[in-house]
């Protein structure tokens, strides 16, 4: 315990920044950066401590930058697991300026809307597909846009190199008209994923090509990706191909002089993803739950969603998606029906705010659930606030532990001055718990800005966990109680 | 390796001690799309203008609940010289909502898309909403997380004092 509070005080105390002044050279340097760190500890006294901390050292155009991650250990949400972990997790330098944006090191991008490829982070649910190589964006003239990458990975696993390469090419045709709202592109990538475990081989090529128009009141934008899979082995001889391909339209109107816009997503995913492992693939959900998800295979459905502001103060949103049955070829999918509405009252009484909300959610034969949810904020001074909300849901399960539930969650907060916050959520199902599980589920927290850049947030009681989703993952979080305390800095 | 890394690491930090260090310091540089596809230059706004930038996306509820009040001081200050961007850290996945969320709901402040969050890294963002004010001379001049009803007022303080401060401008800037 000591030791993570030194470690911690020792972070903190650098990060937050005893400046003295410049020599001359270095009049132009600044340094930015913001850490995070989190203790837990639970109820049966075991303790974890987990840091990340962004350091960008800037002298225009140039960046440093680096990522430290520190796990003294830390609880994996998901697996339960005590994670120990010290280093740089990502390292990178950039250059900026308008036509040339150039970085080397550890590097994010996206290829064909990510129906090409992607490289990322969710740390929300501990995926790290980031690349470490080169990554360059150049802007020569006012027509052309190109995007070139080339570097290693490990999403497969440690000590799994894949191997990436990609580029972008956009043409904006009528650029001489100054029409620029029109624009063509082509995408292709490579990704090589070697298993030193199994010795085999998997090499994907897509490429895929696309294009946006934004006329009128009109935006549309669409892609087409095709990928050729081919995995082999030396010992023994064997290999295999696979196809995919894909496409994915969205178009959005908004009507002039009317006060409503809608969108319309469609999406056709067939064997896009890899085959063996590895996530470099990301295309657009078209859900709203993020149950259709099948990372690019087999997927299939719409989505319409309607936003409108009829009067001044009342906002409104409804939306429908639907993910069509796929179970001729592997993996199967089900038929999945999505329906979201709400209304929002702003300060239609004086000093609220309140919102009315509907949520379905129904994956044929597994679940179907129905939610309802009322916020109400009421203003009490210029400062001081106090919030509560109160959601029903209704849950029919068809697999395991079929029946119908009913889950209530109740959260009530109040802010003072933009400087504390204090919380409390109670959650109840009706659902006969397992041993040693729970029913209830109450949670109370304190949020304590010290300045506008440092915030203290202490929290203890019972967190229910469930399921948590970020770019096509879903994990399911495990239940927590005790006490977490967590400290977020930015300097 | 592990070692390396930590000397690294700390030579980088202890940099803290030979510059001048704030998080006021020079607001990082920008250029990145709007929601209509024209490129937004920040070298074009800071300096010129007072910039009030908040990074969000379209699955954050915090973030939406506060751009009402986002409109309202914009429509309070912008002939003052306030431009307020929204920069979208939403990725490929969901980025097509932005817009359609934007202009359905009557917000006409200017939206940018950052779908490789390089615009969010390099202001160092943790958390969302994150918000950030950006003074007449380009530099940082405030900077708030999270949002709950109320916190409109503290950010009425913090635009009204760059209003007020000295080489202030106007609607088209210094």
């Amino acid at each position: 315990m000591l030791k993570k509070i030194t470690l911690t005080g020792l972070m903190l105390l650098i990060s937050a920044g005893l400046g003295f002044a410049l020599l001359p050279p270095l009049s132009q340097l600044s340094i930015h950066g913001s850490n995070g760190a989190t203790y837990r500890l639970i109820k049966d006294g075991n303790e974890f401590f987990d840091d990340r901390l962004e350091l960008n050292l800037n002298m225009n155009p140039f960046t440093i930058g680096v990522v430290a991650l520190i796990y003294e250990p830390r609880l994996n949400p998901f697996s339960g697991i005590a994670e120990y972990r010290t280093d740089l997790s990502q390292i990178f330098v950039k250059y900026n300026t308008k036509p040339v944006k150039v970085t080397v090191g550890s590097f994010k991008s996206t290829l064909g809307k990510g129906l090409i490829l992607r490289t990322y982070e969710e740390p929300d649910v501990d995926i790290d597909c980031i690349a470490k190589g080169a990554y360059l964006e150049l802007k020569p003239f006012k027509e052309l846009e190109v995007k070139a990458l080339g570097g290693r990975g490990e999403a497969s696993g440690k000590g799994n190199h894949d191997t990436l390469y990609g580029g972008e090419v956009t043409v904006y045709p009528l650029s001489a008209l100054n029409f620029n709202n029109l624009s063509f592109n082509a995408s292709v990538s490579s990704i090589t994923l070697p298993d030193f475990f199994t010795l085999q081989t998997e090499d994907v090529r897509r490429y895929g090509f696309g294009g946006n128009l934004n006329w009128n009141f009109i935006t549309a934008s669409g892609v087409y990706a095709k990928k050729t899979d081919f995995s082999y082995a030396d010992d023994p001889v064997w290999s295999s191909y696979r196809f995919g391909k894909g496409y994915y339209l969205s178009v959005v109107a908004t009507p002039p002089f009317s006060r409503f816009s809608v969108n319309f997503e469609y999406k056709h995913y067939q064997q896009l993803s890899e085959l063996m492992r590895g996530q470099y693939l990301s295309p657009p959900y078209v859900s709203f739950f993020e149950q259709s998800l099948n990372n690019g295979n087999n997927e299939k459905g719409y989505l319409i969603e309607v936003n409108s502001y009829p009067l001044e103060k009342l906002h409104l949103r409804g939306g429908y998606a639907h993910q069509e049955e796929i179970s001729s070829t592997l993996p199967e999918l089900r038929k999945i029906d999505e329906a979201v509405a709400s209304a929002r009252f702003v300060e239609l009484l004086p000093h609220t705010d309140m919102e009315l909300s509907y949520e379905r959610e129904h994956e044929v034969k597994v679940t179907e659930k129905d939610r309802g949810r009322f916020r109400a904020s009421y203003l009490l001074t210029k400062t001081h606030s106090v919030t509560g909300s109160i959601e029903y849901e209704k849950r029919k399960e068809y697999l395991s532990f079929a029946g119908t539930y009913r889950d209530i969650t109740g959260e009530l907060s109040y802010s003072w001055g933009g400087h504390l916050v204090a919380l409390v959520r109670h959650e109840f199902t009706n659902q006969q718990p397992e041993l040693g599980e729970r029913d209830k589920w109450t949670w109370g927290e304190i949020t304590y800005k010290l300045t506008n850049e440092h915030e203290l947030t202490v929290g203890y009681g019972q967190l229910r966990g469930g399921k948590v989703c970020a770019s096509g993952v879903c994990l399911i979080e495990l239940p927590f109680e005790g006490l977490r305390i967590k400290f977020s800095s930015l300097f | 390796m592990k070692k390396l890394s930590v000397l690294i690491l700390l030579a980088l930090l202890s940099l803290s001690f030979l510059a001048n260090i704030s998080f006021a310091g020079n607001a990082p540089y920008f250029s990145v799309k709007d929601i209509n596809g024209s490129w937004v230059d920040s070298g074009d706004l800071f300096g010129n203008y007072i910039v009030f930038i908040m990074f969000w996306s379209t699955d954050c509820q915090a973030c939406k609940d506060s751009m009402p009040y986002l409109q309202q001081l914009y429509d309070k200050y912008y002939q003052d010289g306030l431009k307020m961007l929204c920069i979208a850290t939403d990725s490929e996945r969901t980025s097509d909502r932005v817009k359609p969320y934007v202009d359905g709901q009557g917000y006409n402040f200017t939206v940018l898309l950052d779908t490789d969050q390089y615009v969010r890294d390099s202001y160092n963002v943790n958390q969302e909403p994150y918000y950030f004010l950006i003074d007449w001379n380009g530099d940082i001049a405030f900077s708030y997380s999270g949002y709950t009803p109320g916190t409109e007022s503290v950010f009425d303080n913090a635009i009204n004092e760059a209003v007020s401060s000295s080489g202030g401008g106007g609607f088209f800037g210094k």
